[in-house]
């Protein structure tokens, strides 16, 4: 078993005057693992994230980073976001500079590196998400997904051992959501700890290693995406979907079409190539 | 503001340095300011349109445009200097032409436009974000250059926000009477207010998660000032000086 890298502990935590956000909320993301929190809208999803680099402060509980509790003093919380690293679903919440590099350059400078260094973590990280020709543009000159880029290149640029993202791909093409897959990709090879907030079933269940229900601001089911997800039941209850290549599977085995045990097709194209090795071809494909 | 911000990313100027054309522009108003009207105000406004429209290329439609607007206050304020207004020991109101108006509204006319000129060039050429480094860099106090950087940057998103939320009120008939676009414009400013709110707090959290120190400070990966750049801001406002006392001379 991996070490842990950010955990909540007992998480309460309640808007002022509004309704309870958290309710004893209980995470453990460990290192090096894809980590997604899915949950129906208002289940606390965002307020979490909040917590995971120390921008809310919990009622009652605590967050680790590293194994060691997060200090909320000024000290502590340079060190804690310099560790986890966050990028909001809106990164028009998150880009106020005027152009592309200065904004990716603001995070390595407060770290306080020298402008050189800083410099050079701008470059790596314009790199990484493949924004690179685009430094110069003034930030509101961008497309959507363009922005978004840019406001992840300014969490990458810090280097955090976590990386948190709320919905990555809401409000992307498809062909820029493969492109912001592939990124991540890269950058959990190169050893960072990713944690997705979504909703989106289909998603968590081809990018996870791990998965966490969240309901009504509790964690309700935590563990490996392969037995989270096939919970029919559960996901329901959560105001959530079994993934529609689960359901797919399911039917191609119940069909006598797909052979084997426990479910293995994460993705639709997994999917795809399985169907065609069964033999199963798109005009004859079983219709619901 | 957005025709100024486009152009000022595009023109053939926006890849030289700021610092050098901030300079310019404004070594220009200082003399545009100190010489005499005439003939040194129509030398200025020479240069500087010429340096606006053939040497950064702003296309002549966007600067009539952007010209137009002073032009406008300008005919409004010249106006009382033109005309006099007396009331005669009969007690009868007389209105005719100021002795000296005209003289004056030229002075007035001139010197006006010289400024304006100059200001266009460098807002024409330079994308505010490089202004903003030239000020840094001249140590202008961190709270003004910052606050002007937030102005600018969140200009670009309210544009959005209202842009986006008048498209909702318009797609429901929110503006087909009078009365409905009184009520449409309330409701949007109203909303407008919580979503400012809403956003201000979005962008504080997302500055801390990037380790905000109470300070905006951003690397500026910008364009290195030449001695040449340099050689030629400073030969083309001798140059002009130099005209201006030629013309007078002759």
């Amino acid at each position: 078993m991996s070490e842990e890298a950010l955990a909540a502990e007992g998480l309460r935590f309640s808007y002022d005057g509004g309704a309870v956000a958290l309710d004893g909320l209980d995470l453990v993301v460990r290192a090096g693992r894809r980590h997604a929190l899915v949950g129906a809208n208002g289940a606390g999803k965002t307020t979490l994230l909040l917590h995971l680099n120390g921008t809310l402060r919990p009622h009652r509980g605590a967050v680790r980073v590293n194994g060691a509790p997060g200090q909320y003093s000024r000290r502590g919380l340079t060190a804690w976001r310099q560790a986890v690293g966050l990028v909001f679903q809106n990164p028009e919440d998150q880009l106020f500079a005027g152009t592309v590099f200065q904004d990716v350059s603001f995070g390595p400078l407060n770290l306080g590196l020298s402008a050189a260094d800083a410099h050079a973590r701008v470059e790596a990280a314009l790199e990484a998400l493949d924004i690179a020709p685009l430094a110069e543009r003034p930030t509101h000159m961008l497309s959507f997904g363009q922005k978004k880029r840019a406001a992840i290149a300014g969490a990458v640029a810090m280097r955090p051992d976590v990386l948190v993202i709320d919905e990555p791909l809401a409000g992307l093409d498809p062909s820029g959501a493969e492109h912001l897959l592939a990124v991540l990709r890269r950058l959990h090879e190169d050893g960072t700890t990713l944690v997705i907030a979504t909703h989106d079933m289909s998603l968590a269940y081809e990018w996870a290693d791990e998965v966490s229900v969240l309901r009504a601001g509790r964690v309700v089911a935590s563990g490996a995406a392969d037995d989270v997800m096939t919970d029919a039941e559960s996901l329901r209850e959560c105001g959530l979907r079994v993934p529609w290549v689960l359901e797919v599977e399911v039917a191609l085995r119940v069909a006598g079409v797909f052979r084997g045990q426990r479910p293995s097709l994460r993705s639709r194209r997994e999917l795809v190539a399985a169907a065609a090795a069964a033999g199963v071809s798109a005009e004859e494909a079983p219709t619901a | 503001m957005n025709l100024i911000d486009r152009v000022a990313y595009t023109n053939r100027l926006a890849g030289r340095s700021a610092a050098e054309k901030t300079l310019f522009a404004l070594g220009m108003l200082v003399l545009a300011l100190v010489l005499p009207p005439m003939p040194g105000d129509v030398v200025v406004l020479a240069v500087m349109t010429t340096a606006a429209l053939a040497v950064a290329r702003v296309p002549l439609r966007t600067y009539a445009k952007l010209i137009a607007g002073p032009l406008f206050f300008l005919a409004f304020g010249v106006l009382p200097l033109l005309v006099s207004v007396g009331v005669g020991g009969d007690g009868l109101v007389s209105l005719g032409l100021a002795s000296g108006g005209a003289e004056l509204a030229l002075r007035v006319t001139l010197r006006s436009l010289a400024g304006v000129s100059c200001l266009l060039f460098l807002s024409l050429s330079t994308p505010v974000p490089q202004i903003l480094a030239v000020l840094r860099t001249v140590r202008t106090p961190a709270v003004v250059t910052e606050v002007a950087l937030l102005i600018y940057r969140f200009i670009w998103v309210f544009v959005d926000t209202v842009g986006a939320i008048r498209t909702a009120q318009a797609s429901r008939l929110g503006y087909r009477t009078w009365r409905s676009s009184y009520r449409s414009l309330a409701m949007m400013s109203a909303t407008f207010f919580g979503q400012t709110l809403q956003r201000a707090r979005a962008m504080d959290h997302g500055l801390q998660a990037r380790n905000w120190q109470g300070e905006l400070v951003v690397l500026d990966h910008r364009a290195a000032t030449t001695a040449l750049g340099l050689l030629v801001v400073l030969v083309v406002q001798a140059g002009t000086v130099a005209a201006v006392v030629a013309w007078s001379v002759a």
